[in-house]
């Protein structure tokens, strides 16, 4: 707590604080555009951190993980198109008030709901993790191993439509992550082309797996823009507007709760909070019926929620390696790009840093409200930019992104092949997220493996290290658990639909 | 059902190679412990996606009857004539019409979503063509340079747009704007090592 203090001049330094606020402005943006999620904002972002301190490019990533999921609420609003998968149940009801001539107030309210959401998820991140992080320092090479296999599997299972294709994904990005050397023998492997010498860079594995998919998506033939209509914005004003959401005090704590307990749940994300907090406060409210035609306790709870989850999501990912949402995911690459290696240590041996991060968290939240309720008025013009010119955009910005990182085109050239197969693999029902978290896992599952298969070949034996113990069983059953759960869900929904 | 089968096969092929990308090794098998230990599981998921969505069984018991038709062109006539005796009331003739209209409606399905399937990867071809001419002239031509032409052809093809118009002004002034701040960012601020080309 004293150090959460300490820390948080650090995040008003001039050159830290006008990064926060050019993040956040530039999420928001981001966000309010169609097509563009958090995840893929994040990614492209990562190759910028790398020219940067790492306090200042983890603010970077922070502010942009912040205000994208608010800034997809405007499209949501205005275009009936989530911005980002969290915004999913914004549509419900922000897009019924807009047509009703209230899209001012409704945009009003879900920057009002995120800061409130976002602001007492954040409380928990600080409250939170250092308790978690100091429990993992008793952590050895077996959990590690169960804790990064459960990170996999867990996306693989929770994150995506199909858990078998979810963990198939997953482990497909564990096999990648062993190209090029290996931890312990130092032998090179899967050496065919020399463009893959030394291995997967990271950075070119989120960005082609996260960018190029969506650029690709943006020229194909599609329709859901046909008999999009954007609406005018009338006048509110923002003490009016915060005074109407103070009134619904009860969408707003179901929000935030939901949020934060979603948050805390690795692999959930965000439209799952967003949903969740959505059916619960209209299932608790007395005006049921005036859900989904217009209702701002709809739009409170989903917006309050999403955001809630962002500081959450991040307990797990920092003390554990586990991120709580696919966004988190990519985070941990930015981390790791850094030499930021999450667990016990990351609280000792890099405090300045990750606690200024966790301070421009709370602080992004300020600005988000604040900047995103400036530029609502003038939010549509950005739902105006083709389509077309933001992919020519992003290719670009990808390739650059990409070659920036180690001014090599080999980087450049295993992006752009990733992205396009991950493309053809996303329409057959496979998602880039379990793939990523695969990539980025996977050398701390190899070397982890390799370490205790090491220790329990001269003590007890490999099977009796990795299986044996109450924390090995406890996260092995969890891995088990989770995935068994999913399968449930999945067989019971199946079961709905036929 | 057809898509869900090619893309469990498909998986179970992709599994099988990597394997044997991992088993086939001379120097330092010890090494390729680990990756073909994924490898298995991978094959475990694809048996798992073969039986559960791609209903193995089903399928297999489809291709005996397929056969057993084709060797002795028997088997419809059997199925159809236990179907009969079990619906006396319905005539033979309905049954026969609501099966095989199950079963196109089924194959349509999949069938028109391999259709969008093509027809998206010809829309997308262009875009591929771009990229590829992009990232192969990139460090011949100048990596700024392609990136002004890359950005303005993937708008051009895209849109509607007459030769000498106003709007292809447009473009051409949005292109420049947009690689002048690409090489703001990285050549000045950034100051990225662009690789040593014809042009900058």
């Amino acid at each position: 707590m004293l150090d959460f203090i300490t820390y948080l001049p650090e995040v008003f330094t001039a050159w830290n604080f006008t990064i926060l606020v050019l993040g956040t402005v530039g999420g928001l943006i981001l966000g309010a555009t169609p097509g563009l999620s958090p995840t893929m904002a994040v990614a492209l972002l990562i190759p910028f951190t790398f020219h940067m301190q790492p306090a200042t490019g983890l603010i970077l990533l922070g502010a942009a993980y912040t205000s994208t999921v608010a800034g997809g609420a405007v499209s949501a609003i205005l275009l009936s198109i989530p911005g980002a998968p969290a915004n999913i149940a914004t549509t419900l009801d922000g897009h019924p008030l807009a047509k009703q001539g209230k899209a001012t107030a409704a945009l009003h309210y879900c920057f009002i709901s995120s800061f409130v959401g976002g602001v007492l998820g954040v409380l928990v991140l600080i409250f939170f993790t250092p308790t978690l992080s100091q429990w993992a320092l008793g952590f050895g090479p077996s959990h590690l191993f169960w804790v990064a296999i459960l990170g996999v599997t867990v996306i693989g299972s929770l994150g995506t439509g199909s858990v078998i294709k979810g963990l198939f994904s997953g482990f497909v990005g564990l096999w990648i992550s062993t190209v090029g050397y290996d931890p312990i023998l130092g032998v090179e492997r899967f050496y065919y082309t020399e463009h893959v010498a030394g291995g997967i860079n990271i950075i070119a594995a989120l960005v082609g797996l996260f960018a190029i998919p969506q650029v690709l998506s943006m020229i194909t033939p599609k329709s859901i823009a046909d008999g999009a209509t954007t609406y005018t914005m009338e006048d509110q004003s923002v003490l009016t507007s915060i005074k109407e959401t103070l009134q619904r005090w009860k969408a707003l704590v179901i929000g935030s709760i939901t949020g934060i307990i979603v948050g805390l749940i690795p692999g959930a994300g965000g439209q799952i909070a967003g949903l969740v907090a959505y059916d619960q406060t209209r299932k608790m409210s007395a005006n049921k019926a005036r859900f989904g035609k217009g209702e701002p306790a709809g739009v409170i709870a989903a917006e309050s929620a999403n955001n809630a989850m962002v500081g959450p999501s991040l307990v797990p990912l920092l003390t554990l390696s586990v991120p709580g949402s696919p966004t988190a995911a990519v985070l941990l690459g930015g981390l790791l790009i850094h030499g930021l290696f999450p667990g016990p240590s990351l609280f000792t041996d890099h405090a300045p840093i990750v606690w200024t991060f966790i301070d421009s968290l709370l602080v992004g939240q300020v600005l988000m409200c604040v900047f995103g309720i400036a530029i609502s008025r003038y939010s549509r013009f950005v739902m105006e930019i083709p389509e077309f010119y933001m992919a020519a955009a992003i290719t670009v910005l990808a390739v650059f992104g990409t070659y920036s990182v180690q001014n090599s085109f080999s980087d450049v050239l295993v992006m752009m092949t990733l992205g396009v197969s991950m493309f053809f693999a996303s329409k057959i029902g496979f998602s880039p997220s379990p793939v990523v978290l695969g990539i980025i896992l996977g050398p701390i599952a190899e070397t982890n493996f390799l370490q205790g298969q090491l220790i329990g070949s001269v003590s007890d034996g490999v099977f009796s290290y990795f299986f044996i113990g109450p924390l090995n069983i406890t996260l092995i059953a969890i891995v088990v658990l989770s995935v068994a759960y999913s399968a449930y869900s999945e067989i019971k929904s199946r079961k709905k639909t036929a | 059902m057809l898509k869900k089968r090619i893309i469990a096969v498909g998986s179970l092929l992709l599994s099988l190679l990597l394997l044997s990308l991992g088993s086939n090794v001379e120097v330092g098998q010890k090494a390729y412990f680990f990756p073909n230990m994924i490898a298995y599981f991978l094959i475990g998921f694809s048996c798992l996606l073969l039986v559960v969505e791609a209903k193995l069984f089903n399928w297999l018991d489809e291709i005996k009857a397929q056969l057993l038709t084709f060797m002795f062109s028997t088997s419809e006539k059997t199925d159809v004539s236990t179907t009969h005796k079990k619906y006396q009331n319905i005539s033979e003739y309905s049954i026969l019409y609501t099966s095989i209209s199950r079963v196109v409606a089924v194959e349509d399905k999949s069938v028109v979503t391999l259709r969008r399937l093509r027809d998206e990867f010809f829309s997308l071809v262009p875009m591929l063509v771009v990229i590829s001419i992009y990232l192969n002239f990139a460090e011949v031509v100048g990596l700024y340079s392609t990136s002004f032409f890359a950005f303005l052809s993937i708008v051009l093809i895209y849109t509607d747009v007459r030769p000498r118009s106003n709007k292809l002004i447009k473009i051409v002034t949005i292109s420049f704007t947009f690689t002048g701040s690409i090489y703001f960012i990285f050549a000045v601020l950034l100051k990225l090592q662009a690789p040593s080309a014809w042009f900058i």
